[in-house]
């Protein structure tokens, strides 16, 4: 090992005190930049997806509801609720001029005791005519959907069994989609038959609050594909026009409510890694500097025995280089730890859709963190090492006599 | 003095975490609440458990503050043991409620493999500087 980095070592190890201070300061960086910048990528990641996800271009929703629920929670973040509209606004919808294609869905909230000890959204969607839901769910199962068949939103835990009970009505689970890192990881999707079933299951059970209608006249959103060349808002406003009791709404309106609120987010997670930045830098400037004061009849030792000038500056910055290696590292781990750990917790705090970048970009993320906590430690010390290196010996060992 | 101040902070990091474990698990990072009725979801099993672990390792956290170096060591190689093998307990060991956006899964299994991890390398590193010095 060469002579300085071993003479480094032994410093570093012969003050634990202090090496554990200035490590500690080091985490603290490291922790901030490479957890603040996975938190903002998760975010925007998460938000890629759901984009990919909705498929539709308008989202049509019985109007009453836009008064009685969030729909924009209901439709994109999976929160349970239920709604539901005339099913013969589906030929009113395909009748507007610019429609290319039209899907029914419909909705319906579990009992909070059925099997998860929490309530559930249940997505129907018609096989036929689907095109937002079957293309991810392809992703993991080819097979086709029968009666009581479900496929489980990534969060949805099940036994090996794979069958899950609703309002008495067992159903098995077909397959599991992959995570999205939004709330429609906990709903489960079924064809429009199961969830008819489901729905007069609830109705017999007296759990529905709509009892008055047959399943087979209703639906609760109608997703809308614009033939290309037309105007989305344009086409969403001739529906609201001309087909009674709806409200369509462009589905990058929705995504636009999410992306804003992640947007403020964003910068808020910027501005707090850029002062926590700026904090660390300057007090590893003062630590170090105290440091270097504190050692200067040392230094000065040293340089009556031999050691020349540019030695003494390499001895100096190899502490802080290796201290700011252990310390980017072990912040490095802690931050990535913790935001693997919680991800889930993470995204229902923010209420933003959250999924981690792909490896590669989590490593190259990492070893760039490393790199700026080595040159931050690097630059700090260099500064110190010219101030110590200027000094005059005699003056310094002379002090005090 | 030295070897004093590292062990004194080693001492202090792993009287810590093991009391975070035990206490937190009731009050920071608890499993599920009851239900409306009273009862217990599944989780309360495995949140009993982490509990009950989290007091044992705080109790000989506390006693190998006073005990001779080698018996700190073993107590030590304890506390690791103990911590490794609460990671598991909720969700693999002891079943936790169904849903992976609920308090149990989003919270208490992630935070109890936080601090079982960080009690791992603490003690970990607290064997391993005895070791070396024999």
């Amino acid at each position: 090992m060469d002579f300085i980095v071993k003479f480094a070592l032994q410093n570093i190890s012969r003050r634990p005190g202090r090496s554990i201070a200035v490590l500690l300061f080091s985490v603290l960086f490291a922790a901030a930049i490479f957890g603040g910048t996975l938190l903002i990528g998760s975010m925007q990641q998460g938000l890629r997806v759901l984009n990919s996800r909705l498929g539709a271009d308008i989202v049509v929703v019985p109007a009453a509801a836009k008064t009685k629920f969030n729909v924009n929670s209901v439709l994109l973040q999976g929160t349970p609720g239920y709604f539901y509209m005339e099913r013969k606004v589906l030929d009113d919808v395909t009748g507007i001029e610019g429609v290319e294609k039209v899907s029914p869905q419909l909705f319906l909230a579990s009992m909070t005791a059925d099997c998860c000890s929490a309530s559930l959204q249940i997505v129907g969607f018609d096989p036929r005519s689907d095109f937002a839901i079957q293309p991810w769910i392809r992703e993991t199962y080819g097979g086709l959907l029968g009666d009581g068949d479900i496929v489980a939103g990534s969060n949805v835990r099940f036994t090996d069994t794979r069958m899950l009970k609703f309002y008495d009505v067992n159903c098995k689970v077909a397959a599991q989609l992959a995570k999205t890192g939004s709330a429609l990881d906990n709903a489960i999707y079924a064809n429009e038959d199961t969830v008819k079933r489901l729905i007069a299951a609830s109705q017999k059970k007296g759990m529905n609050q709509y009892n008055s209608f047959d399943p087979a006249d209703v639906t609760s959103a109608v997703l809308v594909k614009v033939k290309d060349g037309y105007d989305i808002e344009k086409v969403a406003g001739e529906i609201n026009l001309h087909v009674r009791k709806v409200k369509a709404v462009a589905a990058k309106n929705l995504i636009s409510d999410v992306a804003s609120g992640l947007s403020g987010m964003s910068d808020m997670i910027g501005i707090c890694i850029g002062t926590i930045w700026i904090l660390c830098v300057l007090i590893m400037m003062i630590v170090f500097t105290m440091l270097m004061n504190e050692r200067t009849r040392e230094f000065a030792v040293l340089r009556v025995l031999g050691t020349s000038r540019s030695m003494l500056s390499r001895m100096v910055i190899s502490e802080a280089v290796l201290i700011n290696l252990a310390g980017g590292a072990v912040g490095i781990l802690l931050s990535f730890l913790f935001v693997m750990l919680f991800n889930t917790a993470i995204g229902n705090l923010l209420k933003v859709p959250f999924l981690m970048p792909s490896v590669s970009t989590i490593l190259l993320l990492a070893g760039a963190t490393l790199l700026i906590s080595i040159l931050a430690g690097g630059i700090i010390s260099a500064l110190s090492a010219k101030r110590i290196s200027n000094m005059d010996t005699s003056l310094i060992l002379r002090e005090g006599e | 003095m030295n070897e004093e101040r590292s062990n004194g902070f080693l001492d202090f990091a792993i009287l810590f975490f093991t009391l975070l474990l035990c206490i937190g698990s009731q009050t920071l990072f608890p499993a599920c609440a009851p239900k409306p009725d009273g009862s217990w979801m599944m989780c309360h099993a495995s949140n009993l458990v982490v509990t009950g672990t989290g007091a044992i390792c705080s109790l000989l956290a506390f006693a190998r503050v006073f005990l001779s170096r080698r018996l700190k060591t073993i107590l030590s190689a304890a506390i690791f043991a103990v911590s490794f093998f609460t990671m598991p307990v909720p969700g693999y060991v002891l079943p936790l409620c169904r849903m992976a956006a609920m308090q149990c899964q989003a919270i208490f299994r992630p935070a109890v493999l936080f601090v079982g991890i960080l009690l791992c390398i603490v003690t970990g590193i607290d064997i391993w500087f005895r070791l070396r010095k024999g």
